[in-house]
């Protein structure tokens, strides 16, 4: 912002070379995906010659047309943000309410329950427990079977422990002497103060259950239940024997341009996303609440 | 808020926890089958609503996943999941069978097998028997077939009055040719084959195992094979090989060629991305194929593809095997298994005076794109030549296909083990000894190692299961 009194040399010159780092900074993060749309939206003979770089050549719309072609993606699409939309609502109210009676000091057991999180941390089952657990409970092919795994992180639960734990014992205290009990506590009170770090760790459960497909790989045989990620996996896999797959279709593709496509179709949901949870990101909701 | 999020959360497990099955129609029961992966919805397709219609069953399809497919087979089927039919490549049929999974077909099929029995042939069951007793279907290549060559660019051979070459020398002064009018592109750009097969014609072998005075013998021990492999360092050191042939793959290789940066390619099939790629981007322009070139002796000859495809099985813990043998005996009735492959006659493809099969298109793609997908195997009288209209869906794989097939009959030599069931031990083996000669041809072109020092790598070669499977091939040879 300008202000009344001239910047130094010295700071205009700072402040150039920032403005030039943090631009180049933002080029390098920014153009490879303009290079990837560029090449989703270019013709195969383009693409594979290797003509463009950041604007379509030989424009046209065969990849996504290809990608998007039957009820298949729109059923991976809407797995996904079923997945997404449910597994994160489920994993926040776990994650929070394992973490804020783990958040007290006065707890009995506290650091033995800390201790067992951190054991499945290092320790872990294998995929054939999982899945005769999820086939005994007759869990195949459906997307509880993708929601459970992840249902909860022992990393964010620590984030949410130390999170709750630097909250000032004197808000809670005072809900309390107003009679609130605990869970008044937790849900007039403290999920309030938390929203930065519901949103924060809401983000990253919703970035991963977006992106996970290993355990839908594990469980589902059923085209028809599988996440949008495993969907387009398997469809660039898939293309380079699309030939013989449809030779009709692939006359106008290519590969990269396949993928170029497929990762532009599976980000963009979640990256439409950030600037709407980014206002949350903003600490500092706490500074002064507490007087005296 | 409490009663909210409560309703939430109950509502969300409620709608993810929505079962995917469908109820069963009619009396007969519903069939589970499993597939490997095709990028489609088996449930939703033209060909699984033709197959119910013809054969009244209806079936729940399944896929594997594309990646870790063995691995997801195995734990599903050891932890008893009930599919009635496993539609599977035939190494995950081999660890099926090695762990007793397969429920023995020899009874069903005497039962309700008459078409499975009669419309494919006895040769074909044998590569599915174990001591004798059948556990699996198989689904042989649909037409016996030169699956790869060379193509070279016709426009560069008339414009430098190259002829076509017809032994490796000739080959070698092609290539020098085109090197020296255009020395920015390939002159040979390879594919991962381990051999390449039009070549190493031109040295007196023609597959991985070469019958050699009645005994079958792996052409890394032959010694036209050294001849062949110091060729390549010979080709590589001219200039005359992509220079980045070690890191090469699938998706480079096709920039390369369909870009036109290459004068000639080793073609991998009829579907070969990068050869349809090619005639794709220059439709102005031809390519040729050159024939299996001639060895010392005045020789030539290439291998003619006739192999297991796939094999159809029931597992062990099948809830409905005899309906399963029912519902794919019912698929190889004639008429209907002409209406499931490919479609009705001058509706989806017609049939001319000489009995060439060719596709009406679009519609054909449209109904029956994924129908081999679907069949558990084939009339063996009749497909071949129903397939046919399979190739010619687009100019480009047809000409590929008939191309590569030009001098089928002149050239094509059937291959000694291509009804060789699979053997334990060359099947343990297979894989090791395929990456040990892959990264050896690699090191020897560009000069890691040396051709010299072939000897070694034979001995290395043998010891890591080379002569185990040897013994094995050849007692199989003698006694078949």
């Amino acid at each position: 912002m300008r202000s009344g009194i001239r910047d130094s040399m010295g700071v205009r010159v700072g402040k150039g070379v920032n403005y030039a780092l943090l631009t180049v900074v933002a080029l390098i993060c920014l153009l490879p995906f303009v290079h990837m749309i560029a090449k989703s939206f270019s013709g195969a003979v383009a693409v594979s010659a290797g003509k463009v770089t950041f604007w379509p050549q030989d424009p046209t719309l065969n990849t996504y047309r290809y990608v998007l072609q039957d009820g298949l993606f729109f059923s991976s699409f809407r797995n996904s943000v079923i997945i997404t939309g449910c597994g994160t609502l489920i994993a926040l109210a776990i994650t929070t309410m394992a973490a804020y009676p783990l958040s007290k000091q006065h707890f009995r057991g506290r650091k033995v329950i800390l201790l067992l999180y951190v054991f499945t941390m290092l320790f872990y089952g294998g995929m054939v427990a999982i899945y005769v657990f999820m086939r005994t409970l007759n869990l195949l092919n459906t997307l509880v079977c993708q929601i459970i795994p992840l249902v909860l992180s022992q990393y964010n639960l620590f984030v949410m422990k130390t999170f709750f734990e630097g909250l000032p014992e004197a808000i809670e205290e005072s809900a309390h002497i107003d009679g609130a009990g605990h869970i008044r506590t937790l849900v007039s009170i403290v999920l309030p103060l938390a929203l930065p770090s519901l949103a924060t760790i809401g983000l990253f459960y919703a970035v991963g259950y977006w992106n996970s497909y290993y355990h839908a790989m594990l469980f589902v045989t059923r085209p028809d239940a599988k996440p949008l990620q495993m969907y387009l996996y398997e469809l660039i896999t898939k293309t380079q024997n699309l030939f013989e797959v449809d030779p009709v279709i692939a006359a106008g593709l290519s590969s990269s341009g396949m993928q170029a496509a497929a990762i532009v179709v599976s980000t963009m949901p979640i990256l439409l996303v950030y600037p709407f949870l980014q206002r949350y990101f903003v600490k500092g909701l706490t500074i002064g609440s507490v007087k005296g | 808020m409490k009663r909210l999020s409560a309703l939430l959360v109950a509502l969300a497990m409620l709608v993810s926890a929505l079962p995917f099955a469908a109820a069963a129609a009619d009396d007969l029961p519903t069939l589970k089958v499993l597939g490997t992966y095709n990028p489609h919805d088996p449930n939703d397709d033209p060909t699984a609503r033709a197959i119910e219609e013809k054969t009244g069953y209806h079936v729940e399809y399944y896929m594997l996943p594309a990646e870790n497919a063995l691995e997801n087979l195995l734990m599903q089927i050891s932890s008893g999941e009930s599919y009635d039919i496993l539609r599977i490549g035939e190494t995950m049929y081999q660890e099926l069978l090695s762990r007793n999974a397969l429920l023995p077909l020899d009874d069903l099929l005497a039962q309700y097998g008459s078409n499975l029995t009669t419309k494919i042939f006895e040769s074909a069951y044998t590569l599915t028997r174990l001591d004798g007793v059948t556990y699996g279907i198989p689904m042989m290549a649909e037409r016996a077939s030169i699956s790869n060559g060379i193509v070279m660019r016709k426009e560069i051979m008339d414009e430098l009055k190259l002829s076509m070459p017809t032994t490796p020398a000739e080959l070698k002064e092609v290539l020098l040719a085109v090197k020296a009018a255009y020395p920015e592109m390939i002159p040979l750009l390879t594919g991962s084959e381990e051999i390449i097969e039009t070549i190493s014609s031109g040295f007196g072998f023609y597959f991985d195992w070469n019958e050699v005075n009645g005994e079958l013998v792996h052409y890394v021990e032959m010694p036209e094979y050294k001849e062949y492999l110091a060729y390549l360092v010979d080709l590589y050191q001219n200039g005359l090989l992509d220079p980045d042939l070690p890191i090469n793959n699938a998706t480079t290789r096709t920039e390369k060629f369909s870009s036109g940066n290459a004068f000639s390619y080793t073609c991998g099939g009829w579907t070969d991305a990068a050869t349809t790629a090619y005639i794709n981007a220059f439709e102005d322009r031809e390519l040729v194929y050159i024939d299996p070139l001639y060895d010392a002796n005045g020789k030539a000859g290439i291998k003619r593809q006739q192999a297991l495809n796939n094999v159809t099985c029931i597992p062990r813990t099948a809830e409905h095997p005899e309906d399963a043998v029912k519902f794919m005996n019912r698929k190889l009735d004639e008429d209907v298994f002409t209406y499931i492959t490919i479609g009705e006659k001058d509706v989806h493809f017609t049939v001319d005076e000489e009995g060439r099969y060719a596709p009406i298109m679009p519609i054909f793609n449209e109904v029956r794109n994924n129908a081999w997908w679907y069949l558990n195997s084939f009339d063996m009288t009749c497909y071949g030549d129903m397939w046919m209209a399979r190739t010619r869906r687009t100019k480009a794989v047809g000409d590929i296909y008939d191309g590569l097939n030009q001098h089928a009959a002149q050239f094509a030599v059937d291959n000694p083990t291509d009804l060789c069931p699979t053997l334990k031990d060359v099947a343990e083996n297979k894989a090791t000894l395929g990456t040990m000669v892959h990264d050896y041809v690699l090191q020897v072109i560009v000069g890691v190692k040396s051709v010299e020092d072939h000897d070694a790598f034979v001995r290395e070669w043998l010891e890591a299961g080379g002569q185990v499977s040897k013994d094995a091939i050849n007692e199989w040879y003698k006694n078949r």
